[in-house]
């Protein structure tokens, strides 16, 4: 273990999240595609599974961070399944070989979360907790159509005035939504969960692959979910991790849920007596906070981490709120959040808040799609939501408030839908092998999510880790009993007595660590 | 019946009868010596390997020091337990492992961001303390690790910062992980059997005859000095391949049901793997059998016969040896060394690299001309008079 498992976190940031943001990326011809942030190193040397060739590439991180050295293929698609001949997209199609020297047939596929992160710049890199699967099993990693490779749905807007737009007025915000429509091209409506099961199948048809394992975080469980429901034959099992059950509706409940994890979190801090000492009225500070951020966004100078001078920055009320949220999903980072933000609040020290904030805001621009994150939720949550009476109060009483609620619903009033399958919003029937996990602390998805979704997978196993956040599968021992899963077909066997050995990472009390 | 056949199985059924050579053929070759080997190496490697998930005592001092890097390491599987008083005397004696010591102002330095040393007490020439600190070494890194990104990340600032430069390791190597030395190993039993297997046969059957004065009669006989020699190389033969294929046998038994499953992810040790690693060392069984035969043909008595042999049992060794010092290529050429070629390929196989066809027959061919050539030399000392003088 090191230091870089600690960079996986960011990964963590990229979860499901509904702020509006782009990112650059390039594209030539040449004979292999050519996609961003992929050199391909032997272009002379391939190698064929089924119809797919691959050959040999260096994968990096948008940010360089990392890299890896995979196999990397394509497959082309059409963008409207209704209509073959048309336009294609062309999915990003990696394969990391198995380790070991005696593969199994069944292969592994990584299903990213977001919606809009894929899984090349999520489940490439160290501390993913998928090295024990990959001993016996090949991975393949498949950017899901919109994201990373397969035809980002990108829009080439300022992110700092996007984000804050919505601040000043809602017309805003639709006026950049509908912008970034129009430089989309193609037809972003075709960019749903529906239609990324069956690329998904089209894959795994082209490498001549029998039934395969998924697994799927975040809003990857609602793909793998159902893929399970429309290709039952296609699928050996299913790993479920930080799950969103089928009927959910994302979007409302957000701001409900991560208010419940900050009230978790604040009442955590206060049964530690050096968190409770450190930082007392932590409860009040975060409101007074976001009560003077209202008011005013703060004009402050912050080095920029590339080349260390000061830079205007102002920070809006809404990067208080990303950094809040953002930290709930994973215990590491809640760890530092009651000192940054008492840090603001009691001694008026707000550059460490902004420069984390600036940070994250930075890393989940690199990482998200916006356009296909609209095209997803518009499609598949917010046509299937209304407001009924009462529900406005109790936003107001979340720090996130109505704000992302209000942006979602005034993008989706101009971002157009897509095919929903008819069964897509009802419970997955199934008695293939699901292993699901939660975190009792989880900002989004709450282990009842879990247990709503296995309600009839009858050969299902709930696993719930106290105290832990938004994803397990690189957590303690999951990675080992995770493959045991796969081993076996079956989740009677393993272990989950180690996984009450995980425990939330402690507060820091001042700048240099928690308490000895 | 052919009269080459008479000979050699009248030398296999004499030595079916001599317990010492039926033991060093059918016993201690395949058997003893596999186990031997291949035995402490799996479980060298087992005791070598850290097993991060399973539950660990340490012992450390001043526990009450730390209560949040305890909490760490339990986390990381290691529970931590109070070390007993005299310690150091009990890891110097080998009673104890390895002891963590957490001094008292560890906090206190925590607090102020300067590096606080920890003291990890070990006994390097004791295996066990060795891996145990080993263990605690990386647990406590990432502990640090884990202080320092988060110290950093704190103050807002980009950890990326401190990362100046990425060393990108591309590995273009085809074997991978996990070569290990097993290539050699299954190479070296299969060989270093077929030399025990056939060894008491050969000096028997020349200098041991001639002792005993049995040979005079055999080579009386009306039939020509090339039979007999190809019945006594028959006989030799057959013990050598025996004993080859029963200690391929036992390996795949060893690999089968000794319990060492980090290593089989990573080796290609299956029965199919060791048919071919027989396969490929068979052409060794003739080159052995003629080589037994023809030193003991040279020598004068059956001790100078044993003592030559001996020394013969370096000869599979040295093309290897050359071959790792000298890292030479595998090419069609460095392929007909005997001895080397079966060393190489059996090393390929199990490390699951590509073995061109040309690279066998090239590796047949050359082991069955040199085979050819001592054969030759022995059938031209037996046809020298001097054979039957002591």
């Amino acid at each position: 273990m090191d230091v870089r498992n600690w960079h996986s976190l960011r990964s963590i940031l990229v979860c499901t999240s509904a702020l509006l943001f782009s990112s650059l990326c390039c594209a030539a011809a040449a004979a292999w595609p050519a996609f961003p942030n992929v050199v391909y190193t032997d272009p002379e040397h391939t190698s064929t599974i089924g119809d797919i060739q691959f050959t040999e590439c260096r994968v990096s991180y948008p940010g360089k961070s990392h890299f890896r050295f995979l196999d990397c293929g394509s497959l082309e698609v059409p963008e409207n399944y209704a209509k073959p001949s048309g336009k294609k997209i062309t999915l990003f199609v990696g394969k990391i070989k198995a380790k070991g020297k005696k593969p199994m047939e069944d292969a592994f596929v990584p299903i990213s979360g977001g919606p809009g992160s894929a899984a090349s710049e999520g489940y490439l890199f160290p501390g993913q907790g998928f090295d024990k699967i990959n001993l016996n099993r090949d991975i393949y990693i498949i950017d899901q159509r919109g994201t990373g490779k397969s035809n980002k749905l990108i829009c080439l807007d300022d992110v700092d005035k996007n984000l804050h737009a919505h601040e000043q007025n809602r017309e805003k915000t639709k006026q950049l939504v509908g912008q970034c429509l129009e430089e989309l091209e193609g037809d972003p409506s075709q960019y749903t969960t529906s239609v990324a099961v069956r690329d998904l199948e089209a894959v795994r048809l082209a490498l001549g692959l029998g039934a395969w394992n998924l697994y799927g975080a975040s809003y990857g469980t609602r793909v793998a979910q159902h893929y399970l429901r429309m290709y039952p034959e296609s699928t050996r099992s299913v790993i479920l991790d930080a799950v969103a059950y089928p009927q959910l509706n994302l979007g409302y409940d957000i701001a409900i849920q991560s208010q419940r994890a900050l009230d978790d979190m604040i009442t955590r801090c206060e049964k530690v007596e050096s968190c409770k000492q450190a930082f007392p009225q932590l409860k009040q500070g975060i409101t007074s906070l976001f009560e003077q951020l209202n008011e005013n966004p703060i004009e402050l100078k912050v080095e920029n981490f590339g080349s260390g001078k000061p830079e205007a920055f102002t920070l809006y009320k809404t990067h208080l709120l990303m950094l809040i949220r953002m930290s709930l999903y994973a215990p590491e980072v809640m760890a530092v959040l009651p000192l940054l933000l008492h840090e603001a609040y009691a001694n008026n020290n707000f550059s460490p808040l902004a420069r984390s904030a600036f940070k994250t805001e930075k890393t989940m621009g690199d990482m998200l799609s916006i356009g296909m994150h609209n095209s997803v939720v518009c499609s598949e949550d917010m046509a299937f939501f209304a407001l009924r009476d009462g529900d406005r109060q109790r936003l107001a009483g979340t720090y996130i408030g109505e704000h992302l609620l209000d942006t979602l619903l005034d993008t989706c009033a101009i971002w157009p839908t897509g095919p929903v399958d008819r069964n897509f919003k009802l419970p997955v029937e199934s008695n293939k092998p699901v292993l699901l996990l939660s975190g009792s602390a989880d900002p989004i998805t709450p282990p009842e999510y879990a247990v709503k979704a296995a309600e009839k997978l009858t050969n299902s196993r709930h696993l719930i880790a106290e105290g832990m956040g938004h994803g397990l599968a690189a957590k303690g021992c999951m990675p080992t009993q995770m493959a045991k899963f796969l081993d076996a077909a079956s989740s009677k066997e393993l272990d989950i007595e180690c996984l009450d050995r995980l425990e939330p990472a402690p507060f820091f009390i001042d700048f240099n660590g928690p308490t000895p | 019946m052919r009269q080459w056949l008479v000979v050699a199985l009248k030398e296999i059924k004499d030595n079916l009868r001599d317990k010492r050579a039926f033991f060093f053929a059918i016993v201690y070759g395949p058997i003893f010596m596999p186990l031997m080997i291949v035995g402490p190496m799996l479980l060298g490697a087992k005791t070598g390997f850290i097993d991060y998930e399973s539950t660990t005592e340490v012992h450390v001092q001043g526990m009450e020091n730390a209560p949040n890097l305890v909490a760490f390491l339990k986390t990381k599987n290691l529970v931590a337990v109070v070390a007993p008083e005299n310690f150091k005397h009990k890891i110097r004696e080998g009673e104890l492992d390895a002891v963590l010591e957490i001094p008292a102002e560890y906090g206190d330095r925590l607090r102020k961001g300067e590096p606080e040393p920890l003291f990890l007490y070990v006994n390097r020439s004791n295996k066990k303390s060795e891996k145990a600190a080993r263990h605690l070494n990386s647990i406590v890194n990432g502990y640090s690790g884990y202080l320092g990104y988060w110290r950093v990340h704190a103050r807002g600032f980009d950890y990326e910062l401190t990362q100046a430069l990425k060393l990108v390791e591309h590995d273009l190597s085809s074997e991978g992980v996990g070569g290990l030395v097993f290539g050699f190993l299954i190479y070296f039993i299969l060989v270093f059997t077929m030399m025990t297997g056939g060894f008491y046969l050969a000096v028997d059957i020349t200098a041991g005859e001639r002792e005993r004065n049995s040979l005079e009669p055999l080579l009386a006989l009306p039939i020509s000095r090339f039979t007999v020699v190809f019945g006594k190389f028959l006989a030799i033969l057959s013990f050598v391949t025996l004993s080859g294929f029963l200690s391929a046998i036992s390996l795949y038994l060893i690999f089968t049901f000794l319990p060492f499953e980090e290593l089989a992810t990573f080796l290609k040790l299956d029965g199919m793997v060791l048919a071919c690693a027989f396969l490929l060392a068979l052409p060794c069984a003739l080159l052995v059998s003629c080589l037994l035969m023809a030193t003991a043909a040279f020598t004068k008595s059956a001790k100078e016969a044993q003592t030559y042999i001996s020394l013969l049992f370096v000869v599979p060794m040295v093309p290897m040896f050359i071959g790792q010092f000298a890292d030479i290529k595998a090419s069609a050429n460095s392929m007909a060394v005997p001895f080397y070629s079966q060393y190489s390929l059996i090393d390929k196989m199990v490390k699951g690299e590509t073995i061109l066809p040309v690279y066998v027959l090239s590796s047949v061919g050359g082991t069955l001309i040199v085979a050819g050539l001592l054969f030759a030399i022995a059938v031209f000392l037996y046809r020298q008079e001097k054979i039957l003088s002591n």
